[in-house]
């Protein structure tokens, strides 16, 4: 492309095919971050119930400190992109509130915690998956996926399952475990996949 | 009736402040793929649209190459906007 005078036809053809360049960016997400982060719960969430089932010792569902693994592998992931879409940028700002809240719950459960003599981290799973549904369902909204913004309703109904569980007298039950990872498989892998799909028969 | 933007009536300028219309921010390398421009004439170009405060050029290094992001101002969005409606104008649209 050189710096020549255009004709003024020239420039609304010029403008339009730059635009429908950047169009073809904006459909560039892989979602590997879904799927890395799905898979990470679904995997740990099953080894987890299995170790507690087999050996009895509640004392593995520390395991769950294994999510921080994606993220810290994220920093080693290649450089920063060629081209930041609003989008882009939108979906990123949600997920930064998304995991400030996942700090702040952690960090107010670690002092209520010290404060009362008991850390219980159990509130963390129902959460956990509230927080993470948000996100990928307001993540639905922005890119228009519907398997997004609405398979998030599943892990819902599971954290409702286990906040009312607490309510009402019960505790963290093992079983718990196998339902995040259904929750995480149903809103965070499915939609991923199906999407990934779509968008390489495109 | 109104002249055209000068900075903007050229082929090159034109196409990059276009490009970076609809994103936040692009890189150099991003830029001179799409635009299929030289090296040199791309940097010429990105120089005088930040001159006249069209664009703004952040240069940092990452990892251990240099690296130029652009991005369109909020003068480079009007300038763009009143360059289509003067077209416009030419071209009885």
């Amino acid at each position: 492309m050189k710096t020549d005078e255009l004709t003024e036809k020239e420039s609304i053809e010029l403008i339009s095919r730059m635009i429908e360049k950047t169009r073809n960016e904006m459909n560039g997400d892989d979602f590997n971050s879904f799927l890395a982060y799905g898979y990470a719960a679904v995997a740990i969430s099953i080894a987890v119930w299995l170790l507690t089932h087999f050996t009895g010792n509640d004392m593995w569902c520390f395991g769950w400190f294994a999510m921080f693994i994606p993220y810290l592998l994220s920093f080693f992931k290649k450089g920063k992109p060629e081209v930041v879409t609003y989008m882009d940028r939108m979906m990123d700002s949600v997920w930064k509130v998304i995991g400030s809240m996942f700090g702040i719950s952690l960090l107010i459960i670690v002092v209520a915690g010290a404060i009362s003599g008991i850390i219980d981290f159990s509130m963390m799973m129902p959460l956990s998956i509230i927080y993470a549904g948000i996100g990928t369902s307001i993540t639905g909204l922005i890119i228009n996926e519907k398997w997004f913004v609405w398979t998030p309703l599943a892990g819902l109904a599971a954290a409702i399952w286990m906040l009312t569980c607490g309510w009402t007298g019960g505790s963290y039950d093992n079983s718990w475990n196998l339902l995040f990872a259904a929750s995480f498989l149903i809103y965070m892998v499915l939609p991923a996949h199906i999407v990934r799909h779509k968008i390489s028969r495109s | 009736m109104k002249e055209l933007d000068p900075l903007l009536h050229s082929q090159l300028r034109l196409a990059i402040v276009s490009l970076l219309l609809t994103v936040e921010e692009a890189d150099f390398v991003w830029l001179k793929e799409k635009t299929e421009a030289t090296s040199g004439n791309l940097s010429v170009q990105l120089d005088k649209l930040s001159e006249a405060g069209y664009i703004s050029v952040r240069k940092e290094i990452v990892g251990k190459k240099p690296r130029t992001t652009c991005s369109l101002t909020p003068k480079g969005r009007d300038a763009l906007n009143e360059y289509v409606r003067t077209l416009k104008e030419y071209l009885h649209i």
